[in-house]
């Protein structure tokens, strides 16, 4: 029962997420329908950000266990916060369930396997130098953020969210990107 | 079917190597283009379905960051996979972000997503399969092929399919041509052979044999097959030429009756024979017709008995032709059955026996002639078997012994041989039968009224056709007369000879007496005188008469001796008178006139009583005189002096003697006493002549009875003789 339900909710989980990618997506290929729901920028980092934990390898000692919870972290009062709960409840990736944490401290970037950070946030850079050669992947939407050691970056490319990755930066901190994912990327300009 | 009954073997050949090669090849193909149609077919689906995992694969990222342009990208590397016609790609509410068509491609996308799998249609495959990654599903990826390929590659196929059969047909085809040549071409000889054979019947014609497989080993048992009725032929013809060559030299006639059609096939000879012309069409109703009148019935009852039996038939009859005499024939067949015992068929044999029933005819005419001159042959005719078991006599024969022919028959008849004579006919007559001689045998057959007669026997051997003994052919004649003539003859033989040995006797006599007896005296007469005359010449008278009385009694001996020839010449000449004569009274005379001529003489002489016979009364009278005398003459020195003339019956008969007590002789000198002239006393002591004796044996052996002398040295002597009972008549022999 207990599985089933979980399966239930997984599979909720990942309609939902599905339906905001969907929305976020047509939000901004098909400005013109106005009849359609618009989504929220944040909606789709957050789709984004949870899409991206499945297109990247973490080292084996990332994890505790290998159903150990998968941790994205984001700053108290980062707008996708809202969203990101949203978007993560029920998820698992690769066995492991995801989990949101607020950041209360830098130390706290130390549990995280993913820590996002939304423009413009004066932390940004500290958090970043926290997580350097860490396998903690940094994904952001600010200027520069790629420079200052982050991971991935959302780039607004009207109609849509384009994405660059910092394949140097992946590799200081351990961590592997798809084929396809790095594909995406470089078609980003 | 039709077609294999009827078609050459190369055709055969060819076909089935044909039909092998296509079923083969076709059994192969369908199954290499089913193989290979389903296993393009899957390769095909699975190429498919690994380029739209693949793609699906390469396009999660595209939709999980609901890149378009990244979308269309995945999509055009479709293109270079031309079964796929179109693709699209869907978002995780089913709505397409993306698609691809290839360029000249009908096909097109849905607007929404189908469910995942595959669908078939037509020439058209959908494969739909999930994009996601880490368990995610962003989407689904519609990829659409072309699968005409797969028709087009079956079309392909088959057209190969049938260029390679048709190539592959014409190589087996050549091939099949050449390769079935080699067991054809040998086929084709013997068939041919074989054709040879049935249409000319040579079978001399041989098969060369090309190989040494089973059709060379066919070849030979084929050639030998036709070797061996080869030779077979040969000695059927040969056998059956010496069959028609053997009923040709026999003069056989050959027919054969078929019942169920009524016909009669006939040979030359038997056409010959029933003289009908060569080939003429003969039935039953024919050949009756061809049977004498008369014999017609007999011959139709015995073909019809034969019929209705197992037996073979034979019968003689005459024929219906115009010749005559009548021509006879023989026939011989034999009944040939059906399995119900119907006569179905008749064959056998006519002999023309024409001349050898003339030739029996003649026999029984000679038998018959034989019988005839037989029976009224005054000699005894018989015939015997070669074991001498006699099977026939004639009348007179039967006749002169009186018994019957059954009496007779076999041995029968040696009932009436005596047994000496038979036992000497068997011996002689047994020998010749050994060597199939004639013979000639004398022997004694009894006769009808008892007497034994003589009988000469001749039998010559008769010989059967075959040139075997088949015994004896005799005749007998009875020969009595003449054997009784014989017997006389004989014994005039006998008395002439008897005579004649007298006469040669008397001729040595006469010889001796004229070179001794007679010169005695001679010479005394010559000594004498010419003594006297020397006396007369010296003048003494007295002496010269003394000479000459002596001369005198020398000249008077020799006038006895003279007077003695003469009467044995007399008495050898005489003929017998024969009469009865009584001897005892002869005796009493002789001894009475002896008694009155020396009466000093005291003799006792005893005279038998009544002793007669059959004799010459003067001649008997000499012999008795001679020995009675001699008896007288040689007691004279007995004081008592003893004679007795008697006769005792002796089993050869009645013997007369002369017994005396007188001077007797030397038994040595006994066979002297009988020969003329010769004295076994010298004058001194008896006088006398020597022919007393000589004249007694001389007339009682002219009686032809016999004289013998017993006694010793001065025991007397007994003198015996015979006279036969009765003398016959000397006057029936002549004299030589």
């Amino acid at each position: 029962m207990a599985i089933l339900s979980r399966r239930f909710r997984q599979s909720l989980a990942g309609l939902l997420l599905l339906c905001v990618a969907g929305l976020g997506w047509r939000a901004i290929t098909s400005p013109a329908a106005g009849a359609l729901p618009v989504v929220t920028v944040e909606a789709v980092h957050a789709a984004f950000t949870l899409n991206l934990t499945r297109f990247i390898t973490w080292p084996p000692n990332a994890f505790a266990a290998a159903n150990a919870p998968l941790v994205i972290g984001t700053f108290p009062r980062d707008p996708v916060n809202a969203e990101l709960d949203v978007a993560a409840r029920g998820e698992v990736v690769n066995g492991h369930p995801v989990r949101t944490l607020r950041l209360q401290s830098l130390d706290d970037a130390g549990k995280c396997h993913v820590v996002f950070v939304s423009a413009p946030n004066p932390r940004q850079a500290a958090l970043l130098q926290q997580v350097a050669h860490r396998p903690i992947l940094a994904i952001g939407d600010g200027d520069g953020f790629l420079e200052l050691g982050g991971h991935v970056r959302f780039v607004p490319q009207p109609p849509r969210i384009g994405l660059r990755i910092s394949v140097e930066n992946l590799k200081a901190s351990g961590l592997e990107a798809r084929a396809q994912l790095l594909r995406l990327a470089a078609s980003t300009p | 079917m039709n077609f294999f009954q009827h078609a050459p073997l190369r055709q055969k050949l060819t076909a089935l190597t044909m039909v092998c090669s296509v079923v083969a090849l076709l059994t192969t193909a369908v199954a290499l283009g089913v193989y290979e149609f389903f296993f393009y077919q899957r390769t095909m689906f699975q190429q498919l379905e690994t380029l739209s995992s693949i793609t699906a694969r390469n396009s999660g990222a595209a939709l999980a960051f609901a890149n378009t342009e990244d979308a269309r990208r995945v999509l055009a590397a479709l293109d270079a996979e031309p079964a796929v016609a179109a693709a699209a790609l869907y978002d995780a509410t089913g709505t397409k972000i993306a698609d691809y068509r290839r360029r000249g491609a009908a096909s097109s996308t849905p607007p929404q997503a189908p469910p995942d799998g595959l669908v078939r249609a037509g020439t058209e495959l959908d494969i739909a399969v999930p994009v996601s990654e880490a368990t995610k599903r962003f989407g689904t990826l519609l990829v659409r092929a072309d699968v005409s390929a797969i028709g087009q590659r079956v079309a392909a196929y088959i057209m190969v399919l049938i260029g390679t059969t048709l190539v592959s047909g014409m190589l087996a085809l050549l091939l099949t041509g050449w390769l079935s040549n080699r067991i054809v071409a040998p086929v084709q000889a013997l068939v041919t052979a074989a054709t040879g054979v049935k249409t000319t019947t040579d079978y001399s014609i041989r098969v060369p044999k090309a190989e040494d497989d089973e059709l060379g080993a066919l070849t030979d048992a084929f050639n030998e097959m036709l070797a061996r009725i080869q030779q077979n032929e040969a000695d059927l013809y040969r056998s059956a030429e010496r069959f028609r060559l053997a009923i040709e030299a026999a003069k056989i006639g050959t027919w054969d009756w078929n019942l169920v059609r009524n016909e009669i096939e006939w040979n030359d000879r038997n056409c010959e024979i029933f003289g009908v012309p060569l080939g003429t069409r003969v039935n039953s109703e024919l050949f009756l017709s061809l049977v004498h009148d008369d014999d017609r019935p007999r011959v139709k009852a015995a073909i019809e008995s034969a019929a209705h039996s197992t037996a073979d038939f034979s019968i003689e009859f005459r024929l219906q032709r115009p010749e005559r005499p009548p021509h006879y024939a023989f026939a011989r067949g034999l009944f040939l059955k059906s399995s119900a015992g119907d006569p179905l068929r008749a064959v056998g044999v006519t002999i023309d026996i024409t001349e050898r029933r003339g030739a029996e005819l003649r026999i029984i005419e000679s038998e018959t002639r034989f019988r005839a001159v037989a029976e009224r042959a005054p000699a005894l005719i018989w015939s015997c078997e070669p074991a001498l078991k006699r099977d026939y006599f004639n009348k007179t024969w039967l006749n002169f012994t009186g018994r019957t022919v059954e009496q007779e028959h076999g041995t029968g008849w040696q009932a009436g041989v005596p047994e000496a004579d038979l036992y000497r006919w068997k011996e002689i007559v047994g020998g010749a039968a050994a060597q199939r001689d004639p013979y000639s045998i004398e022997y004694r057959l009894r006769r009808a009224d008892g007497a034994l007669r003589w009988m000469v026997e001749t039998g010559s051997p008769r010989t059967a056709a075959d040139g075997s003994f088949a015994g004896y052919l005799g005749s007998c004649i009875d020969i009595t007369a003449r054997k009784e003539n014989e017997a006389e003859l004989e014994a005039h033989v006998r008395t002439r000879t008897r005579e004649l040995e007298v006469a040669n006797q008397e001729l040595e006599t006469f010889s001796y007496s004229v070179s001794h007896d007679l010169r005695g005296p001679v010479r005394a007469i010559q000594g004498f005188a010419e003594i006297a005359i020397e006396e007369c010449q010296a003048k003494n008278p007295e002496a010269a008469i003394e000479r000459l009385t002596r001369v005198v009694k020398a000249a008077e001996r020799m006038n006895k001796l003279i007077d003695a020839f003469i009467s044995m010449a007399r008495i050898s000449r005489a003929e017998l008178k024969i009469e009865e004569v009584d001897l005892s009274r002869m005796a009493d005379e002789i001894f009475g006139f002896l008694r009155s001529a020396n009466p000093d003489r005291r003799v006792e002489a005893i005279v038998a009583r009544d002793l007669r016979c059959r004799g010459d009364d003067r001649l008997l009278r000499i012999a008795l005189e001679n020995l009675i005398g001699n008896a007288w003459k040689f007691t004279s020195k007995q004081e008592a002096a003893r004679i007795e003339f008697a006769a005792e019956n002796r089993p050869e008969g009645r013997v007369f003697y002369v017994r005396d007590n007188g001077a007797g002789f030397d038994c040595a000198l006994a066979h002297k006493l009988f020969q003329a002239f010769e004295r076994l006393h010298h004058n001194s002591q008896f006088e006398g002549l020597g022919v007393g004796l000589s004249t007694v044996q001389r007339v009682i052996a002219k009686h032809e009875g016999r004289i013998w002398a017993e006694g010793a040295e001065g025991r007397g002597a007994t003198f015996y003789f015979t006279l036969p009972d009765r003398p016959r008549a000397s006057s029936s022999v002549k004299a030589a």
